[in-house]
């Protein structure tokens, strides 16, 4: 069940990868987002599932307004350098050659879903709200700028 | 095994999209597919917290802001064009 979920999602991160409509990438990169909160789910962990969903509903609305609001629909900038593409696959190669022999000692997720206890969730929750607090106070700070030029 | 590199493949995505897409909005989906990617790695770990998510939001918030400052000052969505940034 994880690996057609993980199948989807990356399917989906392809299409919001290669789509020219950028509405089409929001709603896609949605779509990873809500196949995480899937992946939660399979583990039983229905709170995070839905706030998870809830914050990808929230993600792809900002992007949609903001793409309606600016008339942004198409992606018109040309590729990167060719120069760019070698770069990304000499570090897709670095990545595999690192993380592959690491990942075959890893359990399988089914094997250790159960064995972590959640400590220290105030101290994880307080921390979380200060960053969206942080990231708001500056999203402000810096939309209000653009309003006095 | 396949579960992890399946997390692998959807972050090696997220970079090609950084590294190769030159519109801002692209770069800004591909960091939050390497962002899930991660999630979903920590997932797979047992590390079930919602503050992951409040992370990913709290990135998009950031990024949004920064994206819409860039083509306010440089009338442009292409990357290649930012690089007369002023300090």
């Amino acid at each position: 069940m994880l690996n057609i979920i993980l199948a989807i999602a990356i399917v989906c991160a392809v299409v919001a990868a290669e789509s020219r409509d950028l509405r089409y990438s929001v709603y896609a990169l949605g779509g990873v987002g809500a196949c995480l909160a899937l992946a939660f789910l399979v583990f039983q962990s229905y709170f995070f599932a839905v706030f998870q969903l809830a914050v990808v509903a929230l993600i792809v609305y900002l992007f949609i307004r903001i793409l309606n609001n600016r008339g942004i629909v198409n992606d018109e900038a040309p590729h990167g350098a060719p120069l760019s593409y070698v770069v990304a696959a000499v570090f897709a190669l670095l990545a595999l050659w690192l993380f592959l022999p690491a990942l075959r000692l890893l359990p399988t997720p089914q094997e250790i879903s159960t064995k972590y206890a959640e400590t220290l969730r105030a101290y994880d929750v307080f921390g979380m709200i200060v960053i969206v607090a942080v990231a708001g106070i500056a999203l402000l700070s810096m939309l209000r700028n653009k309003g006095q030029e | 095994m396949y579960e992890y590199a399946g997390c692998l493949i959807l972050f090696l995505i997220g970079l090609y999209t950084v590294m190769v897409k030159r519109n801002i909005y692209k770069i800004a989906i591909g960091i939050l597919t390497m962002e899930f990617a991660v999630d979903f790695f920590l997932v797979f770990l047992g590390n079930r917290k919602w503050g992951t998510a409040l992370i990913i939001l709290a990135v998009t918030l950031i990024a949004l802001t920064l994206l819409i400052r860039a083509q306010a000052v440089f009338q442009s969505l292409d990357a290649g064009k930012m690089k007369e940034l002023n300090g």
